[in-house]
């Protein structure tokens, strides 16, 4: 009992850690109305300005500590207000959560090439006493506290109060909130909404900072997967308070510490449930909570009433182009495609090859994305954690068996849809931030506690996975299979389309758009997106499956870990989320692009090897530039796209694609203007008058 | 020298991306007087709100209000001096309560200097939403919605009340206590600009009725002539309903 | 025959009692109002009719089924169809595509392999149902536009034509002339009166337009701070002390 109680004590200070992260979260969510994955991004960055500061440049602490807490933590969220998420208010919650994804994956890209991207080992703690300095308490016990838990102790008891004070006692916290709901009725109440928001991002970004330079010191050396992962513990907490309440997020924080560090106390050491549990306790909290929690099931997402006030949107192509255009254009598309897997096989060296065949993979378990986002309105983070139960299952069925690849990829793309479904029927009713904390839990659970055992990914060892083999075609020879991978992609393609332009498709449009009416009119809420659910994760199980093959193993650290699906969907939505040619384009880039990047910045490197007598300014600049930058800038150039979404939130691809297709339909038939949705019947006499601008 | 009118709209045209919805109009609501701006749907009262309130910039000619040049500016600014606009449809913060509401508003607006006693006038006005003080508004029913935007317009006490769609959901008696409220108001010089469905109320409310049709001005006098203008000229046509009946 | 047979509903909502013990029957074909104060809880009685919401006591029966446990959607497929007080229309996509959702729920076509095997297209069926239902409404003309582009008494047709697709036997309006300028308030009255005495649809329609109750329903049900305070034949009820002194005041008529 008194063990417990140790225990428990010996928590708190994880608790606090895990409650300053929720807090922050929570207050950003309210304040702002983003929920920003990005949150320990930006924690990081503050954490490395100090870093840098402190220990390069032996600034004091109390400068290092204004700088990279006062100044630079607002500032970042000042930038993002002015130029993202401003232009983002009246969007659904989806948009700005790809957004905040996009951020996730540049802004530690952008610090790493701006302050250098040597490892920063032992992060220097924000507080006057040294490390050592340690106290016991209570008084003679064996609880150990040192300096840095003491200091995140008292600053997150502090934030809280001060937070609790600000929201209770003045007006500002209640200007907030309008805003988020909306900035023009709160601009009719009399608020300057402009102003408030931007208030409100740099008070969140102020505590990212705040928590990113406290935090730090808790890790061996300084990294944005700790800080990112550590969040994502900590949205339990924030689950917890329900996204609103800062009292109960706290609350939520210290509970599961003491959880955590009770359970470490009083589990053996050696059983299973230690070493899988105690990683994954925090994940299986808070997807615990995201089912059982009420109040989470009406999703609160409200439109702003006064949308109407902006032009209508451009109406999507398709509806106003004639069908043989759409015909024509699909079928130079494929026409392109296969010149372009002509190409490849026939022209392409070994290394770029490797680097297609890898892209048509991937493409494959990117429609997977298409389906449950684009065409589900459900956005799924867990893509990678179903193609890698595919890549398992197809290792273990051909080794177990002895069945042929190719079946054994399509069992086990149907044991990766039943996961699916069997996640989906519990999450699908889920409001869209909560569907998509749910998704990211399950993708850590998946990754703490059930890729560690050996009967599913067979250990630390990665299963191998050998090539199909059909009749005499063997297709070790990477031509052969990419011939193989393309048509699995054109079959998939095209069964993605046919729903997409289906019933299901039009039932999962209903359903997102009004929930209630589209149950009112007998179509019912939970099965389509339950089916599209499965249908997404079977497509991403088999294309796993097409991906282990193709690499010979099942390898989970190399190509399945949880952060890796996060930039597939950062970069599937961003391009456009219900387009398959979206998809196809983003498994190629992911491959592509780095390794292009890297053969571009690795010139000037040749360059100068073949002219040693170079010298003057230009050799200086153009040793300034290595090949190391082509990953940063990759993961900055996927980030961006997803930011881009910002201002096209149909996704990228499918802006420039409907303006194109305006401009063939105008150049067709130049009479008629394709018909603007405001010209409805009668606004159209005085549409007439003036003609569109 | 008389105050300038409360509000003035000089020459203006105004329009949603491509499509243009109003055409050089000119409309004036002098202090203390109500307007009811009336006309088919589509036909633009609720752009003229919008325009007045300062949620779409007129691309051209211009808004004064109380003389003053407001033509672009911010709607928080607008409201500052005083205009209070009841929005059609949902005209509040579903996601905050009655009370925070009326007390975002209250504390919002120049003319209300003592907050607490804008929110017991509000409450003595419409009883209902007291007992509602502590719900969410988007959880009102469509009713208690409206009444909730009118006690927060009203009871700012506003230089400038516009209101659109006024009596929209409303239950008969309601319709008629809200009238009889905005007839105090008035007398106590508050403009009033009043978009309405229901004629009977807003015409014996009115000093002056203004006809707006396909983004044009097409009537503008005394409500007593009213009857004879509205005929039939406050249908856009190709409208189903125009087919139906014989004109 | 009595086709909705709702009996003791009370549901309460945090502290409010929104309904209590409140009764409503619609025989079948016949065309009912359902009016009361702001806040008197119709919009909840509708909301538990079609399942929005459970209904914390009381029992609903559709031709003598019990509704307790029956999802939304399959509550359409028994027959009642309704439309909503805040216009619900299914964004991105045209005023065909609406009914489509529609018919397609009420024929299954919601199968995997149906899309697969078949494609989701337009059937000329499907196509001959929807123009003839929005002609029937006077909306034929915009079939093919976007939902967004729809002015408020079209899309209020709009939603009508949606619920009417499905063959409803049973039709729950809430505020169907709410925002309609006259004209389109005709209209629609029009339009109720042909659905209810030409198709024998049963109508239940909640309504503040005092006129158009008189004019189109036989019975009316008069809820009051949730209490069921009247109901009877229209013009006894309008007649009814309690009645004018609660909602109609007492200048009208
Ligand atoms: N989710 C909810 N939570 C709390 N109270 C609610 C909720 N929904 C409705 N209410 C309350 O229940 C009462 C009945 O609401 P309802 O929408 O049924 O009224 P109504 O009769 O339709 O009114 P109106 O004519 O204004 O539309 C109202 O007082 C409303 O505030
Ligand atoms: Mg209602």
């Amino acid at each position: 009992m008194v063990d417990l109680v140790e225990y428990a004590i010996r928590g708190i200070p994880t608790g606090c850690v895990y409650a300053l992260l929720a807090v922050g979260l929570v207050l950003t969510y309210k304040t702002s109305g983003v929920f920003n994955l990005a949150y320990g991004a930006q924690a990081f960055a503050s954490a490395s300005v100090f870093y840098v500061v402190r220990k390069d440049h032996e600034w004091p602490l109390w400068a290092a500590a204004i700088l990279a807490i006062v100044i630079v933590g607002p500032a970042i969220g000042l930038v993002l207000e002015r130029f993202l998420f401003r232009y983002l208010r009246g969007s659904p919650p989806m948009a700005k959560l790809v957004t905040s994804l996009g951020l996730l994956i540049a802004i530690p890209e952008v610090v790493r090439l701006l302050l250098g991207s040597g490892s920063r080992k032992n992060p220097p703690p924000l507080w006057w006493v040294r490390r050592t300095d340690e106290w016991l308490w209570p008084q003679g016990s064996s609880v150990v506290l040192d300096a840095g838990q003491i200091a995140t102790i008292v600053s997150t008891i502090v934030v809280v109060i001060a937070l609790v004070f600000l929201f209770a006692r003045t007006q500002i916290g209640l200007k907030m909130r309008a805003v988020v709901e909306s900035a023009r009725m709160a601009e009719l109440y009399g608020v300057n909404s402009e102003r408030t928001s931007m208030t409100a991002w740099a008070l969140s970004s102020l505590l990212a900072g705040l928590a990113g330079v406290l935090v730090a010191p808790l890790f061996a050396s300084l990294n944005p997967l700790d800080l990112f992962t550590l969040l994502v513990a900590a949205l339990a907490a924030t689950v917890f308070g329900g996204l609103t309440s800062i009292p109960l997020t706290f609350a939520g924080g210290i509970a599961l510490g003491v959880l955590q560090a009770v359970m470490a106390g009083a589990l053996p050491t050696d059983s299973v449930f230690a070493t899988g549990l105690r990683p994954g306790l925090p994940f299986i909290v808070l997807f615990a909570l995201l089912m059982f929690r009420p109040g989470l099931r009406t999703s609160g997402e409200l439109q702003d009433p006064l949308a109407g006030v902006d032009p209508p949107p451009p109406s999507p192509v398709t509806q106003d182009q004639p069908k043989w255009l759409t015909r024509g254009s699909r079928a130079l598309m494929i026409l392109l495609l296969l010149v372009a897997c002509w190409i490849s096989i026939s022209v392409l060296d070994a290394f770029w090859l490797g680097l297609v065949v890898s892209g048509v993979c991937l493409s494959v378990i990117l429609l997977s994305i298409t389906v449950a986002t684009g065409l589900g309105g459900m956005l799924s983070l867990c893509p990678a954690a179903f193609a890698a139960i595919g890549a398992f299952a197809t290792a273990q069925l051909v080794e177990a068996t002895g069945m042929t690849v190719i079946g054994a990829m399509i069992i086990a793309g149907l044991v990766s849809a039943t996961a699916g479904a069997a996640l989906a029927l519990p999450v699908v009713r889920l409001g869209a931030v909560y569907l998509a904390l749910a998704t990211l839990a399950f993708a850590l659970m998946f990754e703490s506690i059930l890729v560690p055992l050996s009967w599913v990914s067979g250990g630390s060892v990665p299963l191998s996975v050998p090539r199909p083999l059909i009749g005499s075609i063997d297709m070790a020879d990477d031509r052969w299979f990419l011939l193989f991978a393309a048509t699995c992609l054109g079959l998939i393609a095209w069964v993605v389309v046919r729903l997409r332009e289906g019933t299901m498709g039009r039932f999962l449009q209903a359903l997102y758009t009004s929930r209630d009416a589209a149950e009112s009119i007998g179509v019912s809420a939970t099965r389509p997106r339950v089916m599209a659910f499965a249908v997404s994760a079977g497509i991403a199980g088999f294309g796993g499956g097409l991906l282990a093959s193709y690499a010979g193993q099942a390898n989970y650290q190399a190509s399945f870990v949880y952060l890796v699906g996060l930039v597939w969907v950062a970069l599937v939505v961003s391009t456009g989320a219900r387009s398959v040619l979206a998809a196809i384009i983003s498994g190629m880039v992911f491959f592509l692009l780095p390794a292009g990047l890297e053969r571009l910045f690795s010139w000037p490197e040749n360059w100068l090897e073949a002219h040693p007598d170079a010298s003057g300014p230009v050799a200086s600049l153009l040793e300034v530039i290595t090949p190391s930058w082509a990953v940063p800038v990759a993961f900055i150039l996927f980030g961006a796209g997803a930011i881009m979404y910002a201002r096209h939130p149909e996704g990228s691809l499918q802006s420039q694609m409907s303006a194109l297709g305006r401009a063939v339909n105008r150049r067709i038939d130049p009479g008629g203007e394709p018909p603007d949705p405001a010209d409805d019947l009668d606004r159209e006499s005085s549409a007439d008058l003036v003609g569109p601008s | 020298m008389t105050p300038p009118p409360a509000l003035q709209l000089e020459d203006v045209s105004a329009s949603y991306g491509s499509f243009r919805a109003l055409f050089h109009v000119n409309l004036t609501v002098e202090n203390g007087s109500a307007v009811a701006l009336i006309g088919a749907n589509g036909a633009g009262k609720s752009t003229v709100a919008r325009v007045a309130s300062g949620l779409i910039r007129p691309s051209s000619g211009r808004l004064l209000i109380s003389g003053s040049d407001f033509t672009g500016s911010a709607p928080h600014q607008i409201a500052r001096t005083g205009v209070a606009l009841a929005n059609e449809g949902r005209s509040l913060f579903a996601s905050l309560t009655v009370q925070e509401n009326l007390s975002l508003a209250f504390r919002n607006a120049p003319s209300v200097t003592d907050p607490d006693a804008a929110m017991n006038s509000a409450f003595a006005l419409f009883p209902q939403l007291e007992e509602r003080c502590t719900q969410q508004a988007g959880t009102l029913s469509g009713g208690e919605q409206r009444i909730l935007t009118l006690a927060r317009v009203m009871a700012t006490k506003p230089q400038l009340l516009i209101a659109d769609e006024l009596s929209l959901g409303l239950a008969p008696l309601v319709t008629t206590q809200v009238y009889e409220a905005l007839a105090t108001i008035r007398d106590s010089g508050c403009a009033l600009l009043i978009v309405e469905q229901h004629l009977d109320h807003a015409l014996a409310l009115a000093d002056e009725v203004v006809a707006i049709e396909k983004g044009e001005i097409t009537f503008r006098g005394d409500p007593a002539d009213v009857g004879e203008v509205t005929g039939g000229l406050l249908l856009p046509s190709g409208h189903p309903a125009a087919i139906d009946e014989p004109t | 025959m009595t086709l909705l047979n709702a009996v003791h509903i009370t549901k309460r909502f945090d502290g409010l009692t929104a309904l209590k013990a409140v009764d409503l029957q619609v025989k079948a074909g016949e065309f009912a109002a359902v009016i009361g104060p702001n806040g008197a809880g119709k919009s909840t009685l509708f909301n538990c009719l079609t399942g929005q919401l459970t209904p914390d006591e009381g029992t609903i029966h559709y031709n003598d089924e019990d509704l307790r446990g029956v999802p939304p959607a399959q509550r359409s497929l028994l027959g009642i169809g309704r439309t909503f007080q805040r216009i619900q229309l299914f964004g991105g996509m045209t005023v065909r595509d609406q009914l489509l959702v529609a018919i397609r729920a009420h024929k299954h076509h919601g199968a995997l392999w149906n899309d697969l095997l078949r494609g989701g297209h337009l059937t000329s069926a499907e196509k001959e149902t929807t123009d003839s239902t929005l002609d029937r409404l006077g909306i034929g003309s915009i079939a093919d536009s976007p939902v967004e582009s729809l002015t408020l008494g079209m899309a209020r047709l709009v939603e009508l034509a949606r619920a009417l697709v499905t063959q409803p036997q049973l039709l729950l309006l809430d505020e169907p002339s709410s925002g309609l300028d006259r004209r389109e308030t005709a209209h629609m009255a029009q339009v109720l009166q042909l659905v209810c005495r030409e198709e024998s649809v049963a109508v239940a329609l909640i309504e503040h337009d005092v006129a158009m109750v008189g004019d189109l329903a036989e019975t009316v049900w008069v809820l009051d701070y949730g209490q069921l305070i009247a109901h009877g034949p229209t013009q006894e009820v309008f007649a009814d002390e309690k009645v004018r002194a609660a909602y109609l005041g007492l200048q009208v008529r």
